[in-house]
């Protein structure tokens, strides 16, 4: 019972994952740009003064959410490790 | 025989620095977004202390049960923050980072607030991880 439930729940965080990236896959299009954008003006704009905590949690938020997601993910995989030794 | 966790100077130490870090690690979220630090430091630093002491003295302070609502409520609140984003904006996360204010800790209200989640989240599963190490008999 327990493995259906690690098992339904990984499949549910994949499946999030993918529902979340879907809407940004459609409209993929690649953007050749010479310039890189100008972090300092981006966190001037949101009032943020940490450069790092303005990129992670500003344009790369998305990468940090699935961070959170894999970090959840490793508590249930060593769970089910655990429980089949 | 006589071991670390005999030690009275480590205990009282230890267990009395128990607070000032978990304070220091609030403070580290709540700055998060103005000075160095923010929610994945935070809640490491919070795991580190729980399982020093854990690791030390083989006792849990806390059950599982608790270790596991913390890290549901922050991933609860990030994702309450990605649904809020589509439903005011129709992006994800989207128009929530123009709440902001003039003091330091809320400069950018949506920031602490995505710190917060991270910080609760990763506090409970860095403890829940090594707990499942520590209580691992075969390793």
């Amino acid at each position: 019972m327990r493995k259906i439930l690690y098992c339904c729940f990984a499949a549910l965080l994949v499946l999030s994952g993918g529902v979340a990236l879907a809407p940004l896959l459609s409209e993929f299009q690649v953007q050749v740009r010479s310039s890189v954008p100008s972090v300092q003006t981006m966190a001037v704009h949101m009032n943020v003064h940490n450069m790092v905590s303005a990129i992670y949690l500003g344009p790369r938020l998305f990468d940090t959410f699935l961070e959170v997601l894999i970090v959840i993910l490793t508590v249930y995989g060593i769970k089910y490790i655990r429980s089949q030794a | 025989m006589r071991s670390l966790k005999d030690s009275t100077i480590l205990e009282v130490s230890i267990t009395k620095l128990f607070p000032f870090v978990l304070m220091y690690s609030f403070y580290v979220f709540s700055y998060g977004a103005n000075l160095p630090g923010g929610g994945f430091q935070a809640g490491v630093l919070f795991g580190t202390i729980v399982v020093i002491i854990e690791a030390l003295f083989e006792h849990k302070i806390y059950p599982d049960a608790l270790y596991g609502w913390i890290e549901f409520f922050g991933v609860a609140m990030l994702g309450a923050a990605l649904a809020a984003g589509l439903v005011f904006s129709g992006f994800f996360f989207g128009r929530l980072y123009a709440w902001q204010s003039t003091s330091l800790v809320f400069s950018n209200i949506f920031y602490w607030i995505l710190n917060l989640a991270i910080y609760l989240e990763v506090a409970g599963s860095i403890v829940l991880m090594f707990r499942n190490f520590l209580d691992w008999k075969d390793a």
